[in-house]
C-alpha cells in the first residue's frame, strides 16, 4: 500500500486554475522529485497537501486512511487538521524559523505543545531529542545560536530537523534551495541525502536537476497545473516521452553546458 | 510658597498619574480587542469597528472630554462623576491609537510564521501567543513609546472639565499669585516623567534587540 495517494486534485485561486487533477502516489521510503517551471502549480500541490491551501476536489490518502476528501471537507475541524498536518512536515523554500528563539528552541516549540496535547509522544527529554536533530543535521555546535546569528544553509538545516523532530511519515521540501547561494545550497543537499540514504520518505520540489537525478527514486514533471511525466529518473532524464518534458530539460542541459 | 507650590503641584501630578496608569491599565487590552475586530473577516464587526476607530481618531481628544463630561447632565443623566468621564474618554481614544499600532505590529509579523507554526500542528492560539505575540511587541516599542509619551502630556486636557490635574495645579497660582514659575516647575514634572519613560522603553528595546525579524 502506497504510504501517500493524492487523486484528482483541483486547486484555483479566483479565476486560475492552478491545480487541474493531479494524481500520484508514493511508496514507503522513495524520494520523490517534482520538477517544472515556476507557475505550474508545484508549491501549490504542496501547500494543498499540508492544508494551507483547500483544494475545491481531491483526495488525499495517507497509510489507507483519507485524510481529506473535498465533498466532506467542510466538516473537518481544526482538530482533525492538526492532527492529519503531523503525517507531513513541511521545509519551506525561505525556511521561516521563529527568530525570537534559538535553534534548539525552534527545534523543540512544537514538541513541547504536541507532548503537552497529548499529540505526540516523546521518549526521554525533549531537550535533548531536540539536540540529537540538530545532530544529525550537522548543527550540534549551534544548539544555542539565533537565527540571526545562522547562515541560510545553517538556518534551513535548522528547519530541517525541526521538522524531523516531530517524526512526521512523509517529509516535503518547497524549493529548499531556491533562497542559497550555490555553496550553502551544497550543504543543504548533502543534509537531504543523507535523509534519503536514511529511507525517509520526501517529496522534493527543486530545481536542483542534478541532484533530482541523483537522489530520487521517481521524478514528477508538472506543467500547466498536472503532471504530465512520472517515472524513474533515467526514464525522465534519458528518455523523456512528452514533448513538454523535453523541451523544459533541454533548457537546463542548455545551462549547464 | 515654594512648598506649598510643590505641595499642590504634587496633588495635581497625582492626578496626572493616576489618568496615566488607568488609562494604559484599561486601553492597552481594549485595544487588542478592537485590533482583531479590526481584522476580523466578518463585515458586521470589522466595519463597524473601522467606523468607531476612524471617529475617535478623527475628532479632537478635548471634544471628546465635553463630550462625556457634560454631555451626560444635558440628557439628564445626573451626578456623572467627572473623572469618570475623564476615563471614558481617555480609554476609548488611546484604545483606538493603541489598537492601529498592534494591527500594524500584527500585520508586519510574515505570514510564513503562521504558517510554519500551523504546519508543525500548533493551534491558532499557540501560533499567536508562542510564535507571533513576541515578534509583535518587537513590533510595537517604538510607536507605542511615542503614544505613551502622549497621554502623559495629554493628561492635562483633564482641566477642561475639571479634574484638576498638575497643569491646572500650576496655572492656578499664575490667577491668584501673579506667579509664572510654578508652570514651569510643573514642566519638569512632564519631562521627568517621560525621561523615565523614554528610559523605560529603551530597555525594553534593547533586551529584545538579541534577535532580528
Amino acid at each position: 500500500m502506497p504510504i501517500l495517494e493524492v487523486k484528482n486534485m483541483y486547486k484555483s485561486f479566483d479565476d486560475t486554475h492552478v491545480l487541474k487533477g493531479v494524481d500520484f502516489s508514493v511508496e514507503k521510503g522513495e524520494v520523490v522529485s517534482v520538477i517544472g517551471a515556476s507557475g505550474n502549480g508545484k508549491t501549490t500541490l504542496l501547500r494543498c497537501l499540508t492544508f494551507l491551501e483547500r483544494p475545491e476536489k481531491g483526495e488525499i490518502i495517507v497509510d489507507g486512511q483519507t485524510i481529506f476528501n473535498a465533498s466532506s471537507a467542510e466538516k473537518l475541524t481544526e482538530n482533525d487538521i492538526r492532527q492529519s498536518r503531523l503525517r507531513f512536515g513541511l521545509v519551506f523554500q525561505n525556511f521561516n524559523l521563529f527568530p525570537q528563539y534559538t535553534a534548539l528552541e525552534n527545534v523543540t516549540l512544537a514538541m513541547k505543545s504536541l507532548a503537552k496535547d497529548g499529540l505526540k509522544h516523546f521518549d526521554g527529554d525533549i531537550n535533548e531529542i531536540g539536540a540529537s536533530y540538530l545532530k544529525r543535521v550537522g548543527l550540534e555546535d549551534k544548539l544555542h545560536f539565533y537565527p540571526c546569528q545562522l547562515s541560510g544553509g545553517q538556518q534551513q538545516r535548522v528547519a530541517i530537523a525541526r521538522a524531523l523532530a516531530l517524526n512526521p511519515d512523509i517529509l516535503f521540501f518547497d524549493e529548499p534551495t531556491s533562497a542559497l547561494d550555490p555553496l550553502l545550497t551544497n550543504e543543504v543537499l548533502a543534509t537531504l541525502k543523507k535523509l534519503a540514504e536514511e529511507n525517509m520518505t520526501m517529496i522534493i520540489v527543486t530545481h536542483e536537476m542534478k541532484f533530482a537525478k541523483e537522489v530520487s527514486s521517481k521524478i514528477i514533471y508538472m506543467d500547466d497545473g498536472k503532471i504530465v511525466e512520472c517515472g524513474t529518473p533515467e526514464q525522465i532524464f534519458e528518455n523523456p516521452t512528452h514533448p513538454k518534458t523535453r523541451e523544459f530539460l533541454s533548457s537546463f542541459i542548455d545551462e549547464e553546458n | 510658597m515654594f512648598i506649598t507650590v510643590t505641595l499642590s503641584l504634587l496633588e495635581g501630578f497625582l492626578t496626572t498619574f493616576k489618568i496615566f496608569i488607568l488609562t494604559l491599565a484599561m486601553a492597552l487590552p481594549l485595544g487588542l480587542i478592537i485590533a482583531f475586530g479590526s481584522m476580523s473577516k466578518i463585515a458586521v464587526i470589522k466595519w463597524p469597528i473601522k467606523t468607531l476607530v476612524w471617529i475617535v481618531r478623527g475628532t479632537p481628544l478635548m471634544l471628546q472630554l465635553i463630550l462625556f463630561g457634560f454631555g451626560p447632565g444635558l440628557i439628564g443623566i445626573k451626578g456623572m462623576d467627572t473623572f469618570l468621564a475623564v476615563m471614558i474618554a481617555f480609554v476609548i481614544n488611546y484604545a483606538c491609537y493603541f489598537s492601529e499600532i498592534y494591527r500594524g505590529g500584527i500585520e508586519a509579523v510574515p505570514r510564513g510564521q503562521y504558517e510554519a507554526g500551523a504546519v508543525l500542528g500548533l493551534t491558532k492560539a499557540q501560533v499567536f501567543f508562542k510564535i507571533v505575540l513576541m515578534q509583535v511587541v518587537k513590533n510595537i516599542l517604538p510607536p507605542m513609546s511615542n503614544e505613551f509619551l502622549t497621554l502623559v502630556k495629554d493628561t492635562s486636557l483633564a482641566n477642561t472639565i475639571m479634574v484638576y490635574e498638575i497643569t491646572w495645579n500650576a496655572k492656578r497660582f499664575m490667577n491668584s499669585a501673579g506667579i509664572l514659575w510654578p508652570l514651569f516647575y510643573s514642566g519638569l514634572f512632564y519631562l521627568a516623567f517621560c525621561g523615565l519613560l523614554t528610559l523605560l522603553f529603551g530597555f525594553f528595546e534593547k533586551k529584545l534587540s538579541y534577535y532580528k525579524s
